[in-house]
């Protein structure tokens, strides 16, 4: 007996997906921007231009 | 079993990876690590200051998940874990597992590299506790587990202490056993009013163990050292006679509660008023010592 195709996802269950990816896409995105600030302000601390 | 086919198929929402970190957990953790940080002698740049306290929140988001990773079978028989996202079936297992370790790595990595390794080393030792010897060998195995799991618990704010100075003495140690021995109590009221959720899912929590009479016991003997603790940074010259009075009172609260916890004999729920009582009164006692003993010690400098 063969294994059972994978079925293809619904048009809701599609938008559900994209949706999601568009979340945590954004929420990564804002993550990322927040860390490239904060090491370059451990940057500029570490050299000591801010003493 | 097609519902979970299909809820596992879809990508986990974003929330779904917030929530694994126990957002509830991580604030405590932030503020007492907070507290260690600003209690600590010297200075520390504002900067990496901030640094330090995220890395111990990502690191306390990290031991969250990887605690729910390997709970979720465990989770899933109790009602006030069951939905969470893994036992929900809103989330893979192995993305939760990823999600931990890589977030542990990366708050280790930058604790070590932005601040000290010393912090950094703390840091790794407090996510293993949490993760391994905690949610892998004491909670499943013995009714002592919160007494020793405790101490995950109470490493935040020598991590916070070890920011600034870069080494742990007597203060940060009596900021660590003021932890480590509230937490049973905390734990254990809490236990004895959700003795039945954590009965089905077979965990030996000290009132499954020990009977309700035994852990009413336990809790006013906690208190004890837990408020000698509490009040030895006064009694050391650490900190001045405003937070003395103040560990003094909210202490001597708290035995109070504890006593009404003991002179209680409810088997339900929900009679056990004074147990839910003591439970919420140990998070305001934990909240406000803290934060006295911080701004005392702001105030000395």
């Amino acid at each position: 007996m063969s294994e059972a195709e994978p079925r293809a996802y619904t048009l809701e269950e599609s938008r559900i997906i994209r949706e999601r990816q568009a979340g945590r896409a954004r929420v990564m995105g804002v993550i990322l921007l927040g860390f490239c600030v904060l090491f370059f302000a451990i940057t500029i601390v570490k050299i000591g231009v801010w003493g | 079993m097609t519902q979970l086919t299909q809820e596992l198929e879809l990508p986990a929402h974003w929330r779904d990876f917030w929530a694994l970190t126990k957002p509830r957990v991580m604030s405590l953790v932030v503020f007492t690590s907070l507290c260690g940080l600003l209690a600590a002698p010297g200075a520390i740049h504002p900067v990496i200051g901030f640094t330090a306290i995220l890395c111990i929140a990502m690191a306390a988001g990290a031991a969250g998940a990887l605690n729910q990773w390997y709970e979720a079978d465990l989770d899933a028989k109790m009602k006030r874990t069951s939905a969470r996202p893994l036992p929900a079936g809103r989330m893979d297992r192995e993305a939760a597992l990823q999600f931990g370790i890589g977030l542990s790595a990366f708050s280790v990595l930058i604790m070590g590299v932005a601040v000290n390794w010393l912090a950094a080393g703390l840091l790794v030792f407090s996510i293993f506790f949490y993760a391994v010897v905690y949610t892998m060998w004491l909670k499943p195995n013995t009714p002592q587990n919160i007494v020793i799991g405790g101490a995950a618990g109470a490493f935040p704010p020598v991590i916070g202490w070890a920011a600034v100075t870069g080494d742990v003495t007597l203060v940060p140690l009596l900021l660590f056993a003021i932890i480590f021995l509230w937490t049973p109590p905390h734990f254990w009221s809490l236990a004895l009013f959700m003795k039945s959720d954590y009965g089905a899912a077979g965990v030996p929590m000290l009132p499954n163990v020990a009977g309700r009479r035994a852990t009413r016991r336990q809790i006013v003997f906690y208190t004890l050292p837990m408020a000698g603790a509490a009040i030895a940074p006064f009694v050391l010259g650490e900190t001045s006679a405003i937070y003395g009075g103040a560990a003094i009172l909210l202490s001597g609260i708290f035995f109070l509660l504890a006593i009404d916890v003991w002179r209680n004999e409810a088997t339900q729920a929900s009679g056990m008023k004074a147990e839910k009582r003591l439970f919420s009164f140990s998070i305001l006692y934990l909240f406000l010592l803290f934060a006295v003993f911080a701004a005392d010690r702001m105030l000395i400098a």
